[in-house]
């Protein structure tokens, strides 16, 4: 099978339409949580764009939008704590702190949001209540999202397996129920993420995979599920491989 | 300098005394904690109320157990299937304040959320 190199993105159009379905998805959500997570989304947003945007500004010459960090922070937002303000803010902060530390030439090793919501749980009452990813809303939203962006691939090569693994397992029947949840949100807002993961439709295609069996291996583990760990840790080790394995085995 | 420390020094006593104090009545509620939603997912109370929580697990998640979090009040607890708590605190502030589970309770956990309206 002869697998071609994507068309490279054009990244602002790639980054708004991220940005619309994470706002639908808050708007959707504050109908019945209270308009409070409406404010926490914000408030992250424009921690980010602040906290980021003076770093970019220190680090460079050249000023760019931190429009990367503010889709981290929406995303942080939406997995943690609804209506916690101050947390979110927090977590936000340690995010845009690791992006600029933990790196290799200026490129990030781990996704932003799941990098720094398994840091600060460590210190902080960071609990991943997934809020954001409530729903049919998630799925049909996210599955929209990935086709118009190009990235379906990554999503649903980590996606469509682990939900047979997670049925097999649970001996659960497919509903509406088990489609929706994190399970959609983590595969269609935090696995496509395109800096610390692969290029290529080959690529995209076993990184997707390497999520999905990780996930379902550290499913076995009461400890990293209660903690939602089990999804994090699975894409940040496919992370590191992408960026420990020479080219041709991922790329 | 030593009276600005000191200054800070009887802030932070302060607030190691205070005390959230009711002024309200005893309101109390029964829910149920189950796979993937809470029952009731609408609590209203008044400002001052002492809010007494009954919660009952009816399943286990997926092996993980259930758990209810209020950041706002300091509510954190977790539960298992046939398990019950109970949890009390005082609704000093009004707004609507999301309560959620904080177990990663299986593929619909994300459903499992409420709110706390305050009045």
């Amino acid at each position: 099978m002869k697998f071609k190199k994507l068309p490279c993105q054009h990244l602002p159009d790639y980054k708004i339409g991220i940005l619309l379905a994470l706002t639908l998805l808050t708007l959707i959500n504050a109908y019945t949580l209270g308009s409070s997570v409406i404010t926490q989304v914000g408030i992250a947003v424009v921690v980010a764009a602040i906290a980021d945007g003076i770093v970019i500004k220190l680090r460079s010459k050249r000023w760019y939008a931190p429009n990367g960090a503010m889709i981290s922070a929406m995303i942080i937002a939406l997995l943690i704590n609804p209506g916690d303000i101050q947390t979110t803010a927090y977590v936000v902060l340690i995010m845009v702190a690791l992006k600029h530390i933990v790196n290799i030439k200026h490129r990030n090793i781990f996704n932003p949001a799941a990098f720094a919501v398994v840091m600060s749980s460590f210190f902080l009452p960071v609990y991943s209540s997934w809020w954001g990813a409530t729903g049919m809303a998630t799925f049909i939203i996210g599955l929209l999202l990935v086709l118009a962006i190009k990235r379906w691939i990554i999503a649903l090569s980590y996606y469509v397996p682990y939900l047979v693994l997670m049925a097999l397992k649970q001996g659960a029947a497919f509903t509406p129920g088990f489609l929706s949840g994190p399970p959609a949100f983590f595969a269609f807002f935090m696995v496509i993420e395109p800096v610390t993961t692969a290029k290529t439709q080959r690529g995209q295609l076993w990184f997707g995979l390497g999520v999905a069996l990780l996930a379902f291996l550290f499913s076995f583990s009461p400890w990293m599920v209660g903690n939602s760990f089990f999804l994090y840790i699975s894409l940040m080790i496919m992370n590191l491989l992408m960026r420990l394995l020479p080219n041709h085995i991922l790329e | 300098m030593k009276r600005l420390f000191f200054f800070f020094f009887l802030l932070l006593l302060a607030g190691c005394a205070s005390e959230t104090v009711s002024t309200g009545e005893t309101k109390e509620f029964t829910l149920t904690a189950r796979n993937w939603e809470f029952e009731p997912s609408t609590i209203t109370v008044n400002e001052g109320d002492t809010v007494v929580l009954h919660i009952t697990g009816e399943d286990d998640g997926s092996g993980t157990g259930h758990g209810i979090a209020i950041p706002a009040f300091g509510v954190d607890k977790t539960f298992r299937n046939g398990e019950s708590v109970d949890i009390t605190f005082v609704a000093d502030r009004k707004g609507t304040f999301p309560f959620f589970c904080q177990v990663y309770c299986g593929e619909g956990h994300g459903d499992m959320k409420g709110t706390l309206i305050v009045q």
